[in-house]
């Protein structure tokens, strides 16, 4: 009997709640799968990709993912955000484990050998009342030359 | 056991269970601020251990109130003597030097400022390399380097943001000094990362330094890779990086130095296995100071010199830049450098460092001691400090902000926040619209919805507390309900099955049978 009482009132104060906290990021190729990821572009080529990201902290989440371009010399780690040109960003506001895939176009607007494009989260962080690094990255190695003549 | 003493026993165990239950979440809550708190105290007894090399008569003149460069080197650069003006601020923002008395924080700066009035100083108006700290004399004619004078003019900047009423009297000693002749220096022309420190020293006083090369520009547009890691071909180590950063006069792009400096020495450690802070400090004899250079000008890596030239002695990993790091970075390569380095401890300070041979340097000198510091100032208050992984914010945003926030709370409170999280990104779409074809009227629209969450939040948090308390209600009806239901049995149950087995068999006779 003793128990039964335990349980009820464990079950009662304290819901079951899931104890490892993290954020996932992703990034899909044009056919939502990880393939199929381009890597020779021309200047201005519209490319499509989605981007994927999961909620598991525990809680609402305020995510900002930012697309940076840069080359083989930037510096990135899970520390220190890249220090190159933002070409894109998104935002969106996930509920726990709830997770979200939205396609993204882009294009690159300058020729390069082994560009790195970026994809960084940040996440609002209340303490510092704005975007945090989270240390999460993923990145596409490109190659882009000049666009055909017309 | 009687009857009663069973029934006592159970109300007292449920009891017991229920007061654990709601207690429980209160520990919990205060472990969270215990953690905080740990940390505070470990930054506060390290720097409590680095203070002991300024107190008067250590490494302190008690005769002039001017530092020690080390506890066997009686006398101070211009270099020496910013540090020990950073020391003493960051002790002070850390509240283990108090402002009042004759070793106090305004008694030590007011005979730093008297000697600083009224030193010996060369014909052209540039200070001496060194002094003696006892007698406030210099010892030779050798002028001062423009980095250490830098350094300096640092600290006193720094000084008369802290205090503005020493700001004329600061201003009045500069003008006592050929300043002018020092920003002008070939120095700046170097190719390393200490110019870039130093002439901002010169910049806080309005002064150019025509010489000094963009950052950009740091070596000459040449790379070298280490471990993977782009670093300028230039004259590079910590020391002058940490500071910086420690003492907020790091931009975006030398801080970034940094970060690829200790992201070269931690993957050096992770390739190598060698433990790596290079840095300078004072070394074994017969060498007394070396510089550990992770690059130098002309492209060699990982060396140590020793007045200007390189010699094969045993790498130190300086305790300095072991807590610079850990402040900085604080995480798992930096830990480890502190682990390290974390009992060199004397009853005068901290000790310089340990060779990755393991041979302890023995020497307590006020570098050390007032970077750590400065480290400990930089981790203590960092939580009240802008941190640069953020990013700027405007009006909007900060709309944004207090809607999450109140969204967030009404989670908190258990409230179904499934509506407001849809209007919140329908907002931040309205706004990322407005970003892309520049219609305000977007924005507008947002701005309602955002306004409108702020106001439905709370009653959605209200409602999730309603919840969660009815809730609350509906488990403790069942409690009740199973633990009378419990009771009943266990009290009743065994008379009623003895009752319904007389009944039953109560009238059935036993017969005894004769064995055959």
């Amino acid at each position: 009997m003793v128990i039964i009482v335990a349980a009820t009132v464990y079950q009662g104060f304290f819901p079951k709640k899931s104890t490892e906290h993290f954020s996932e990021l992703g990034i899909l190729g044009p056919n939502m799968k990880i393939a199929d990821y381009p890597k020779e572009l021309r200047v201005n080529e519209s490319f499509t990709l989605y981007l994927y990201i999961g909620n598991h902290e525990g809680k609402i989440a305020y995510y900002r993912i930012l697309v940076k371009l840069g080359n083989k010399s930037s510096f990135i780690n899970e520390t220190v955000p890249m220090d190159a040109p933002i070409i894109a960003k998104y935002e969106k506001v996930l509920m726990n484990n709830e997770t979200w895939i939205y396609p993204i176009s882009l294009s690159i607007n300058k020729e390069g050998v082994n560009l790195r494009l970026v994809f960084e989260m940040w996440i609002y962080d209340e303490a510092v009342n704005g975007f945090k690094y989270y240390g999460r990255w993923n990145q596409l190695w490109l190659n882009v030359t000049a666009s055909k003549p017309s | 056991m009687n009857l009663q003493l069973k029934h006592l026993i159970i109300v007292a165990y449920i009891t017991f269970l229920f007061s654990s239950f709601l207690v429980s979440p209160i520990i919990a809550g205060s472990q969270k601020t215990l953690q905080t708190s740990v940390e505070k105290d470990f930054w506060l007894e390290t720097a409590g251990t680095a203070w002991r090399y300024f107190k008067p008569g250590v490494g302190v003149s008690i005769s002039t109130g001017l530092n020690y460069g080390s506890l066997n080197w009686h006398r101070l650069t211009d270099w020496d003597l910013g540090i020990y003006i950073s020391a003493l601020i960051a002790a002070r923002n850390l509240g283990i030097l108090g402002e009042e008395g004759e070793w106090g924080f305004n008694g030590r700066i007011g005979k730093v400022l008297k000697f600083l009035s009224e030193r010996p100083i060369s014909p052209n108006g540039i200070p001496y390399w060194s002094y003696d700290s006892d007698s406030g004399g210099s010892p030779s004619e050798e002028l001062a380097s423009p980095s250490d004078f830098g350094r300096l003019l640092l600290a006193l900047d720094d000084l008369r943001k802290v205090n503005p009423e020493w700001a004329s009297q600061i201003n009045f000693i500069i003008s006592r000094y050929n300043v002018s002749a020092l920003a002008n220096s070939k120095y700046f022309a170097g190719n390393g990362v200490y110019e870039y420190y130093s002439a901002r020293g010169y910049w806080a006083f309005d002064f150019d330094t025509p010489a000094l090369k963009a950052l950009e520009n740091l070596g000459n547009g040449k790379f070298m890779n280490l471990y993977g890691i782009n670093l300028p071909k230039a004259w590079i180590t910590s020391e002058p990086l940490v500071l910086a950063v420690l003492e907020g006069k790091a931009d975006k792009q030398y801080k970034s130095i940094l970060d690829k400096v200790f992201e070269a020495q931690k993957r050096r450690y992770e390739n190598e296995g060698v433990l790596t802070a290079f840095s300078e400090g004072a070394y074994f004899d017969p060498y007394y100071y070396i510089y550990e250079w992770i690059i130098t000008g002309d492209g060699k890596t990982w060396v140590l010199w020793v007045n200007n030239k390189a010699v094969n002695a045993s790498e130190a990993i300086f305790t300095k830049v072991a807590y610079g790091f850990y402040a900085i970075y604080g995480d798992e390569y930096s830990k480890r450098l502190v682990d390290k380095v974390k009992n060199l401890v004397t009853e005068e300070g901290f000790l310089e460092g340990v060779t990755v041979n393991g041979e302890i340097l023995n020497i307590v000198t006020d570098k050390t001691n007032s970077m750590i510091l400065e480290a400990a100032a930089y981790a203590y208050l960092k939580p009240l400090k802008t941190m640069e992984t953020t990013l700027p914010i405007n009006e909007t945003e900060k709309k944004v902000f207090e809607a999450f926030k109140a969204v967030a709370e009404a989670e908190e409170k258990g409230g179904n926040i499934s509506i407001l999280v849809a209007e919140l990104n329908s907002a931040i779409k309205l706004i990322q619209e407005a970003e892309a074809t520049g219609d305000k009227a977007f924005i507008e629209k947002a701005l309602v919805k955002l306004d409108k969450i702020i106001s439905e939040a709370p009653k959605v948090g209200e409602s999730g507390l309603t919840a969660a308390r009815w809730r609350q209600i509906k488990t403790m009806v069942a409690l009740s309900i199973e633990v009378a239901v419990g009771l009943i049995v266990y009290i009743y149950a065994p008379k009623a099955f003895w009752r319904a087995w007389i009944k039953v068999k109560g009238k059935w006779k036993v017969k005894t049978v004769e064995k055959r």
